[in-house]
């Protein structure tokens, strides 16, 4: 089991971290010859799942990883350990003429991330070199299997969102009227998020002009109607896992596309970086609550 | 969740909460402070007073905040200094709805102050928000309104009148803020020329003074007898007026003390305080007999003294 590479992108890497942390203590990095997953299965109370996939040339050069179960390595992590040395790394001294290679190394009984980074700017740190540990667990591929991608019905709308800090703003408000946050849209460009007190008390803030991703249906889906366009699809979320969602936009600038399945969940896919550079897509599963149901 | 009583009249809103049966406050929004204020009376039905038709209702006052601040555009708390320029240009049509410092707290020059229409159609109707932050924005809001729970009584009788004081409100507002949070009680004494000892420098002055106490410590503050610092010091008796409050029912109108730019304070003879401050905003239409209407709005607390002085 050996992994090997340079670190090429440092603050792409931080910044993807660092969203996943908001919302999990802990994540599954898997590595495979051609992308690096960063998963969150069971990693907090509101049940929000994070699957993200990130093409292996975005974060690495001279990106290695052999293994016997078909050269992949899955590494569960405490998340906050690996932000802080992210962190370390894309904000202390001078990102450029520094070389940072991480690699899965065994330090006493423990598997570890290590982190070596050099300098090469014999003026600044005079070829310093730094090295962090961060202890991992290795999943076992058994144990893989049982960690699946929620199956999830085709979403009833698409829809590219607001700036996430508008809309958490919007919905720090909505909080105060009840924990139960309505997030509807419709194929026409609006987006509404809506709270009820249970004296029917109503605040609710539309948003309009907003565009519409074309999302090619697999070849195998079935044909769906075309619903009407001012028809609105919800689902009733908890706010505090909206909120939780929202604080990921420490990622900017930063592109989301809202799913909507109608009375089951909410997907998120909020684009790392421009949309057109293709750095990678991380994905949160929100799940819906259902009108009757407790905190 | 605090509920807030609102009556309507011709001459605008006042929005009134009180707090725990000693502590009364009320903001006075004149109708010259929105850009349009419609008010229709109700028709009178046989055997109603026209006092009784005056439109009175209770609101849940968080969930109105939330809402006037659903964009975070509305600041609380600002001080009331005169930005009147301050980004004018390049705000064009919209600096209208920059109301009056009070509701913007931020600094942030690119972020629009957010307009807001507010509707009541009366009796038995929700109180209803449309607001407005960018053009593809908006919030509605329905307020489920109530009758009136009979309100506090803690008249300050403005014939009795023991003392009065009005000075520049950073003056109270720096004395407050030098004052330990946890205090227990505050004492507030005007004394007026007459009872005043020794009489060295000719006219006798009127001395204010504030004294705060907690279990660790005493504090007291004299404030300078000089007319740019009370600017109105007027006395219904011959005593020295001194009446004791909690500390923190008074420091539940610093907010309020901290956007307005002038304080009176008044005392009757039963103790209660009364505590106007005066906060400025921009009239936005152009009124024949501009100097007659109103061009700021009135916050009041009333407070009841503790009754012992101990």
């Amino acid at each position: 089991m050996k992994f090997r590479a340079a670190i090429q992108n440092v603050k792409h890497f931080h910044q993807v971290v660092q969203s996943v942390e908001k919302v999990a203590k802990k994540c599954i990095l898997r590595l495979s010859p051609e992308s690096i997953e960063i998963i969150c299965a069971d990693g907090n109370e509101e049940g929000i799942q994070v699957w993200s996939k990130i093409k292996e040339d975005n974060f690495f050069l001279d990106y290695r990883v052999q293994s016997n179960a078909a050269n992949t390595i899955c590494a569960e992590i405490v998340t906050d350990a690996l932000v802080q040395v992210l962190r370390d790394l894309a904000t202390t001294g001078k990102v450029e003429t520094r070389e940072t290679v991480m690699k899965l190394a065994k330090q006493k009984q423990d598997a570890v991330f290590t982190f070596e980074t050099r300098d090469h700017d014999s003026n600044w740190a005079k070829g310093l070199s730094v090295a962090h540990h961060v202890k991992v667990t290795i999943v076992r591929p058994a144990e893989m299997e049982k960690v699946r991608e929620p199956l999830c019905p085709d979403p009833d709308v698409h829809i590219v969102t607001p700036p996430l800090k508008e809309m958490r703003v919007v919905l720090d408000r909505l909080k105060v009227y009840s924990s139960r946050i309505r997030f509807s849209a419709n194929h026409s460009g609006e987006l509404t998020l809506s709270a009820e007190t249970e004296d029917g008390d109503v605040l609710k803030t539309t948003w309009t002009n907003l565009v519409h991703p074309t999302i090619d249906a697999g070849e195998d889906a079935p044909p769906r109607e075309q619903p009407e366009p001012g028809q609105h699809f919800s689902a009733l979320m908890s706010a505090a896992s909206l909120l939780k969602f929202m604080n990921t936009a420490v990622i900017t600038p930063t592109t989301c596309i809202a799913c909507i399945c109608e009375n089951h969940c909410l997907i998120m896919y909020v684009y790392i970086g421009e949309v057109s550079d293709q750095n990678g897509i991380l994905t949160f599963y929100l799940p819906a609550r259902l009108t009757g149901d407790e905190d | 969740m605090s509920i807030a009583t609102i009556a309507v009249s011709e001459a605008g809103l006042m929005v009134t909460v009180e707090y725990k049966q000693v502590l009364l406050a009320s903001a006075y929004l004149y109708a010259q402070m929105f850009n349009e204020f419609t008010y229709n009376k109700p028709d009178p039905i046989d055997g109603e007073s026209e006092a009784d038709l005056s439109p009175v209702f209770e609101i849940k006052l968080s969930l109105l905040m939330s809402a006037l601040d659903v964009f975070g555009g509305a600041g609380l708390g600002a001080i009331a200094v005169a930005d009147n320029d301050k980004g004018s240009k390049g705000r064009g049509r919209r600096d209208d709805w920059d109301a009056n410092g009070l509701d913007r707290g931020d600094t942030d020059d690119r972020k629009k102050a957010t307009a807001m229409r507010l509707t009541w159609i009366g009796k038995g109707h929700p109180l209803s928000l449309h607001l407005a932050d960018a053009p593809n924005v908006s919030t509605v809001c329905e307020l489920i309104t109530s009758d009136p729970e009979p309100t506090m009584d803690l008249p300050f009788d403005s014939d009795e009148v023991a003392a009065k004081i009005i000075m520049k409100s950073s003056w109270l507002r720096d004395a407050l803020s030098e004052i330990d949070p946890k205090s227990d009680k505050l004492t507030i004494i005007c004394t007026p020329p007459e009872a005043q000892g020794g009489r060295r420098n000719g006219q006798p002055k009127p001395t204010f003074r504030l004294k705060a106490s907690g279990d660790l410590a005493a504090t007291e503050m004299k404030y300078p007898d000089a007319k740019e610092v009370l600017e109105v010091a007027d006395f219904g008796t011959e005593e020295t007026v001194s009446f004791t409050y909690r500390f923190e029912h008074i420091a539940k109108c610093i907010p309020a003390l901290r956007s307005s730019v002038k304080t009176s304070l008044r005392i009757d003879f039963e103790g209660v305080l009364s505590l106007q401050f005066m906060i400025p905003f921009r009239r936005h239409r152009p009124e024949k007999d501009a100097a007659a209407t109103p061009s700021e709005n009135y916050i009041e607390f009333r407070c009841a003294a503790l009754l012992e002085d101990v």
